[in-house]
């Protein structure tokens, strides 16, 4: 009776399943060539996940952004409208104190006569004053020139006139100030 | 060149291949959308702080609303006028002067100070006022006019001794008045804000 051996031996099996008989000197090449392939798909699966993660980022801000504008745009316009009325109030200040600042210019200017000398009558001309006055002797009108010199709002006192009265040693002058610019 | 050192120059480009066009040019993606993000970032902050801030806008904008609302800026011109010739009457009485005359030029015009896009929006009514009285109580009258509810820019024109020649010390003092009225069309503006 014969015998037939149907089992390959082991030799042949590796032959068949087809496993390449790698080279030693091949496989250390192959390997590191595969490991480049997995470090460049990994390194590009972590910057993808980077860049969508700030590309989220940016639209979450746009989104807020876009929101906040029209908040922004009433602020803005709050903004303009209280500058308007500071704008406002500054004027309304500077109205409110004309009076007591032309009050006030014309008492410093009696504060700055010496005894003897008054004033009469007082002209506003365009930012220049003109002053007449009477004084009991001529003295009394260079005191008034030099006083009125040293008021800090009047650049020149200028004399226009001195007179004597017809009756008794009195004086009128008149002297014309002109206002610092 | 044998097969091992062509796969070993193999990996080796491709590492190189992968630094410069997945990691050089991710970085300069993420880079730019980084910077993006902070200057959107920044725009947000500094709306959040505008915005912040509206408490305190409106409270100020409501004080100075008061303070104009309590001034009598918005009436018609003849109303205005009827208002100041009271008050200014009114007002040297208490100083013991009298208001001998008050003399209209006519002249309306714009405020000229502050600037007009920003609210110079003030309409004067020019009034020429003729005071009498004791030197000391003119000068009083003269501070209180400008600081009566209607709003009157004040400037002394000319003071003078009514009688030079005798003793009496009675005063005349001739002011020119500006009356300060807001503009029509600004105080409906200003309403329409308010809504």
């Amino acid at each position: 009776m014969r015998r037939f051996n149907y089992l390959l031996g082991w030799s042949e099996r590796g032959a068949i399943l087809g496993l390449p008989a790698l080279a030693p000197a091949l496989r250390a090449p192959l390997v590191a060539l595969a490991c480049a392939l997995a470090l460049v798909g990994v390194l590009w699966a972590v910057q993808q996940a980077r860049l969508a993660s700030v590309e989220r980022s940016g639209a979450e801000y746009a989104r807020r952004l876009t929101v906040l504008t029209v908040e922004i745009a009433r602020v803005r316009a709050l903004e303009r409208d209280r500058a308007r009325l500071n704008v406002l109030r500054t004027r309304v200040e500077t109205i409110r104190r004309s009076g007591p600042l032309h009050a006030g210019e014309i008492a410093a200017l009696g504060d700055r006569l010496p005894d003897g000398a008054w004033l009469t009558s007082l002209r506003v001309d365009r930012g220049s004053l003109t002053l007449e006055g009477r004084g009991a002797r001529i003295e009394a009108v260079a005191g008034a020139v030099s006083g009125l010199a040293r008021l800090p709002a009047y650049e020149i006192v200028r004399l226009l006139s001195v007179r004597a009265e017809s009756a008794g040693s009195a004086v009128s002058y008149a002297l014309a100030l002109d206002a610092r610019r | 060149m044998t097969d091992a050192k062509l796969l070993r120059l193999s990996a080796v480009l491709i590492v190189l291949a992968g630094y410069v066009f997945v990691f050089r040019s991710g970085e300069a993606r993420i880079g730019a959308q980084a910077a993006a993000n902070a200057q959107t970032a920044q725009q947000l902050a500094e709306g959040e702080r505008a915005v912040a801030e509206r408490g305190s806008l409106e409270r100020d904008r409501a004080r100075l609303r008061a303070g104009l609302r309590r001034l009598d800026v918005v009436r018609e011109a003849g109303a205005l006028v009827a208002r100041y010739v009271r008050d200014a009457a009114a007002l040297a009485a208490e100083r013991h002067c009298a208001i001998v005359a008050i003399t209209g030029n006519g002249t309306q015009s714009s405020a000229p100070a502050g600037p007009p896009a920003a609210g110079g929006a003030f309409e004067a009514i020019a009034l020429e006022t003729t005071v009498e009285g004791r030197y000391a109580d003119v000068l009083a009258t003269i501070r209180a006019l400008s600081g009566s509810p209607v709003l009157a820019a004040v400037d002394v024109a000319s003071l003078s001794r009514k009688n030079p020649n005798t003793t009496d010390a009675t005063v005349t003092a001739v002011l020119h008045v500006a009356l300060q009225r807001l503009a029509a069309a600004s105080a409906e503006a200003a309403d329409a804000r308010a809504r």
